[in-house]
């Protein structure tokens, strides 16, 4: 993508916050990816947090949309989650969320980002959520980015300690932008055959 | 815009552009629902569109 086309047509990323649990690391991980993605000159980015979504309990699926959120995903080419592992899933509120929507999901890209507190990076919650972003239409990427012993790994400020995370950020970031530019093409221009 | 030239395209209701059918998937929740024709296999198809000048995205039963 030239840079004039980049400025016409931005791929658009928001990054989506999984947890709305007090004292969340994950918070940390999240502006970290939000800041690698918004310094990309063909991304457009921003964090949605679930605990400020706050989708309606007392509804089911589609039948509780959220305009904002819905028109979000609608104009996004791609999704990057931020799930801490909690008993080895995903958080409840989080798929709550992405169920609100199906249309808006499909044959667009998606990575994740696990957190956990211990060294595993939230392998379990990425594998657990693969088989829900195939049901919702969504197109994982093979990097994914592992936020092992997130307690040491921020500083009071919530700054990353350990500046591995850049460039191992970067190779995903960089996967997820051609996917999405692919997928976009596709959507756009390559039909279904009958 | 779109590379095939076969199929009738629909026309985006937000912008007037051609869409692009571009996915299709079985609605087991639809019947109820919508009253759409089942296939056969417990639901109804729905196929998705999407335009390349707005971003809009539009569900219908496939008919």
């Amino acid at each position: 993508m030239s840079s004039m086309e980049a400025r016409a047509k931005p791929l658009v990323i928001p990054v989506i916050l999984g947890t709305p649990r007090q004292g969340r690391m994950s918070e940390h991980a999240a502006r970290f990816v939000v800041e690698r993605l918004a310094a990309r000159e063909e991304v457009e980015t921003e964090l949605v947090d679930v605990r400020e979504v706050a989708p309606p309990v007392d509804g089911a699926g589609e039948d509780i949309k959220i305009p904002a959120f819905s028109e979000l995903c609608m104009r996004a080419d791609a999704f990057v989650l931020v799930a801490p592992e909690y008993n080895h899933g995903y958080p409840g509120l989080l798929k709550h969320l992405l169920d609100t929507n199906l249309k808006e999901y499909i044959h667009k890209a998606v990575g994740i980002c696990g957190v956990s507190a211990g060294n595993f990076g939230g392998t379990r919650v990425i594998e657990n959520l693969l088989p829900v972003l195939r049901e919702l239409g969504l197109v994982t990427i093979f990097w994914d980015v592992n936020f092992s012993s997130a307690r040491k790994l921020f500083d009071a400020h919530g700054m990353i300690l350990d500046a591995a995370y850049g460039a191992r950020f970067d190779k995903f970031a960089r996967e997820l932008v051609w996917m999405a530019k692919v997928l976009r093409y596709g959507r756009e221009r390559v039909p279904l055959e009958a | 815009m779109v590379e095939d030239r076969g199929a009738p395209r629909v026309t985006c209701p937000r912008c007037g552009d051609e869409m692009n059918r571009h996915a299709e998937k079985i609605d087991t929740q639809a019947i109820a629902d919508e009253g759409g024709p089942e296939d056969g296999s417990g639901g109804v198809l729905k196929e998705f569109h999407t335009c390349a000048g707005c971003r809009f995205v539009l569900e219908r039963v496939s008919p």
